[in-house]
């Protein structure tokens, strides 16, 4: 896991790693104010990427996240690989990756 | 003392507007502001709040406040009005930040959805709109269209997975309006959308969709957003 620079990364890999239908190739990023100036931030952003054709368990992924009592709240975005392609997205906001999926057996 | 209630009074604490706020046994906070009169606050853990809710909340004592905490929990709009007739409110936890700074905090709409409201209330198909939840609302129109039902989001990037997520939320909405006016869908939500059935517009888009119904008004994209 790659260091954030704040301490909600936690919680999501542990959510992640319940998840079981989480398949290789889904990714955690954090951007935004998160990841620039020192806290309180009124929100930690987060972005789910995740392979095609795995929708479900993605949408069921970010609804786990956004369900998490945490303080700043999160804003959970969940984007394909081709969406990310289509957006330029983790360029464009900077995001940085701190988690990965890549147990074959799950 | 519930953990839950402590969190959220830490959680309130950190409102600029706020001096202090403190749990009571009642497992309603007391919240001290800067500059407006004390509120007090009912944390509430609910997916979804209706007028029977607000009553058992309401029984004991009369909070300023009814505060949905989860993060994607919302209320019916009857639920708000007897709240509002009882002398309360209902506010999601997003909708209690932003109204704290404020005198009155109970009458506080989201911007978004208040400009959205106003704009299509006055579009001439329009003949009725009631709202069905904070962020949710039925068109009744005119010229024999059927009604609809819009949900208001906010979205910088309309993913497929905030579609889905959306149209989870709210099940009965026609279309979902992003009320970000730099917001785009990407090329995935808007397949989803369509396969779906479900309008995915701007505000000028779906101003110019309201005066069709069918695949006129699913597909109706106006030249530069258009309204009238």
């Amino acid at each position: 896991m790659m260091e954030t620079s704040s301490s909600i990364a936690g919680p999501l890999v542990e959510v992640a790693d319940s998840h079981s239908a989480i398949a290789t190739g889904f990714q955690l990023h954090i951007f935004g104010s998160a990841t620039k100036t020192p806290g309180p931030h009124s929100d930690t952003d987060v972005l789910i990427l995740y392979p095609s054709g795995h929708l479900d368990e993605a949408h069921q992924f970010a609804t786990a996240l956004r369900r998490l009592e945490l303080f700043p709240p999160l804003d959970v975005i969940a984007l394909s690989y081709e969406e990310e392609r289509e957006l330029d997205f983790i360029a464009f906001v900077k995001a940085k990756k701190f988690w990965e999926c890549s147990n074959q057996a799950r | 003392m519930s953990s839950f209630t402590t969190w959220f009074a830490d959680a309130v604490k950190r409102h600029d507007a706020v001096s202090s706020a403190t749990p009571q046994v009642s497992g309603h906070v007391h919240v001290v502001r800067k500059d407006h009169e004390p509120v007090t606050i009912a944390p509430v853990r609910a997916d979804w709040l209706t007028p029977a809710d607000v009553e058992r909340i309401l029984k004991d004592q009369i909070s300023t406040i009814i505060c949905l905490v989860p993060k994607q929990a919302h209320y019916s709009w009857e639920a708000r009005e007897l709240a509002m007739r009882l002398g309360s409110t209902v506010h999601t936890m997003k909708e209690v930040f932003s109204s704290l700074s404020d005198e009155d905090p109970r009458p506080f709409l989201n911007k978004d959805v208040a400009y959205a409201r106003s704009r299509l209330e006055q579009h001439s198909k329009v003949r009725e709109l009631r709202m069905v939840c904070e962020s949710s609302m039925q068109l009744v129109r005119t010229d024999g269209l059927p009604p609809i039902t819009i949900a208001v989001e906010y979205q910088y990037e309309f993913t497929e997975e905030a579609l889905v997520a959306a149209v989870k939320h709210h099940p009965d909405a026609t279309a979902l309006l992003n009320a970000n006016p730099n917001g785009t869908p990407t090329t995935a939500a808007l397949a989803h959308a369509k396969a779906a059935r479900r309008g995915l517009f701007r505000l000028g888009e779906l101003m110019g969709a309201l005066n069709y119904d069918g695949d006129e008004f699913f597909n109706c994209r106006p030249p530069g957003g258009g309204s009238r």
